[in-house]
């Protein structure tokens, strides 16, 4: 067969090339979306938790409002009924499989955090610059909206600015809607503090910067976040 | 009853197989599958047979890519290009799997990267959702054999996403008309919003 020493050939090249293709930016992309998932798969986790533990303590899961508080306790301690309890008699294996389900939802907040501190100590050895303007999920966000490190460094700052804000992009573009201000970082405690009619220059100013900071880091190597956040400090009304 | 539509191409009712090497039908999806989807639409002809040379744009994960090598055949042959690495992976494996399938890891918009492991193509694939997706494809019609039939397949959404699909696959066909000659358009309506199937024939 006339191919046969090519595919051979393609396929070893190919290998080689997903191989390189394997590198600090999709390790830190692939914890912050796992991350993602985690956040969302333990608040439904802790919903369930919730509506079962009501079933037997209703009173105890009313008052205790913190999440984690709720969980350690259902985990760790028997919890006891009320004298005038709304919940049902239940046996004890009923209770001890509501404190094994728990105990799981522990040992995945206990991932969690472990997968938070290694994104964390993997961006401040990546993209230093960045980090030091957002906070660390935000950074994870960002860079996961745009891909990778080089993608974020070669956007333009209004891309960065309206990362996040694509449905409403579109709108505005298609049927004439309002423009979008920002997009993801519309969660960033500097835009959430300000006024609503500053909203907007806040996340332009915010988005610039980050721009500069991406594109600096990825070409140079060099740090300049100190310089950066003087700016913004000084630029912000 | 399964009868032969298209050489290598079998359907009953209402479904349509191709046969492995086993000689095993397998069910090709029209949902999963734009190529099946064209040919749930009446698509007049494939102009593919066994043993051809096929160039595939935009494999994907490969799961046209193996109902085409299904039909040109062991002495048949596709060069499957891909650009994201992390799909490519389930395309090695199915290379790995099938001696007809050469897996090739790179930008579609550039084929000077894999200018020097195509020849003598007779038939050519393209299925991406680019921005230039009809300039990458006449930049790969190069690889063709004259007379012989290349598919593109158009997604309105990526060229513009604010204007008129109808506009766009107006401009598109104008575009093609200088280098080819368009035998069919199918539009792959249910099967997929927005995508407009063209077969052109390289002049």
């Amino acid at each position: 067969m006339q191919f046969r020493q090519l595919r051979e050939q393609t396929i070893i090249e190919t290998k080689q090339k997903i191989k390189q293709s394997v590198g600090e930016d999709t390790l830190i992309i692939q914890a912050a979306t796992t991350l993602e998932t985690l956040t969302t798969v333990t608040n439904t986790l802790i919903e369930k938790l919730r509506m079962w533990c009501e079933l037997y303590n209703p009173e105890f899961s009313h008052e205790t409002k913190d999440n984690k508080t709720f969980v350690d306790a259902i985990a760790n301690t028997k919890t006891t009924q009320k004298k005038e309890t709304m919940g049902g008699k239940l046996e004890e294996k009923d209770i001890t499989a509501i404190q094994n389900f728990a105990k799981t939802i522990q040992q995945i907040s206990a991932t969690q955090q472990e997968i938070l501190k290694y994104a964390e100590t993997k961006l401040k050895n990546n993209c230093k610059n960045i980090l030091e303007i957002l906070e660390t999920t935000l950074t994870a966000k960002l860079l996961i909206l745009a891909g990778s490190l080089k993608n974020l460094a070669m956007m333009p700052a209004s891309t960065i600015q309206l990362l996040g804000a694509q449905k409403a992009l579109f709108k505005h573009l298609k049927e004439g809607a309002k423009t979008p201000k920002y997009g993801i970082l519309a969660t960033h405690p500097l835009v959430e503090k300000a006024s609503a009619k500053n909203k907007g220059k806040t996340a332009r100013i915010l988005a610039s910067k980050i721009a500069i900071a991406a594109k600096v880091y990825y070409f140079k190597g060099s740090f300049i976040f100190d310089q950066l956040k003087k700016e913004i400090k000084q630029k912000i009304p | 009853m399964i009868q032969e539509i298209f050489p290598g191409i079998f359907a009953d009712n209402k479904k349509i197989y191709t046969k492995d090497s086993s000689g095993a039908y397998r069910l090709w999806n029209p949902i999963t599958s734009k190529l099946s989807a064209a040919l749930h639409k009446r698509l007049k002809q494939t102009f593919l047979k066994a043993n051809d040379v096929v160039l595939y744009l935009g494999a994907s994960t490969g799961t046209t890519v193996s109902h085409i090598s299904d039909i040109v055949g062991e002495q048949g042959f596709v060069f499957a290009v891909e650009i994201s690495p992390t799909v490519c992976r389930e395309l090695v494996f199915l290379a790995e799997e099938r001696q007809n399938i050469a897996p090739i890891l790179a930008d579609a918009n550039q084929p000077q990267t894999y200018a020097d492991k195509i020849k003598d193509v007779d038939w050519l694939y393209q299925d991406i959702a680019q921005k230039n997706q009809v300039e990458i494809f006449l930049k790969n019609l190069r690889f063709v054999k004259k007379n012989s039939h290349a598919f593109l397949i158009i997604k309105a959404r990526s060229i513009d996403a604010t204007k008129e699909p109808k506009q766009i696959f107006n401009d598109v066909r104008e575009q093609l008309q200088q280098d080819t000659e368009i035998v069919q358009e199918i539009n792959l309506e249910p099967y997929k919003k927005d995508h407009v199937m063209f077969v052109c024939k390289k002049n």
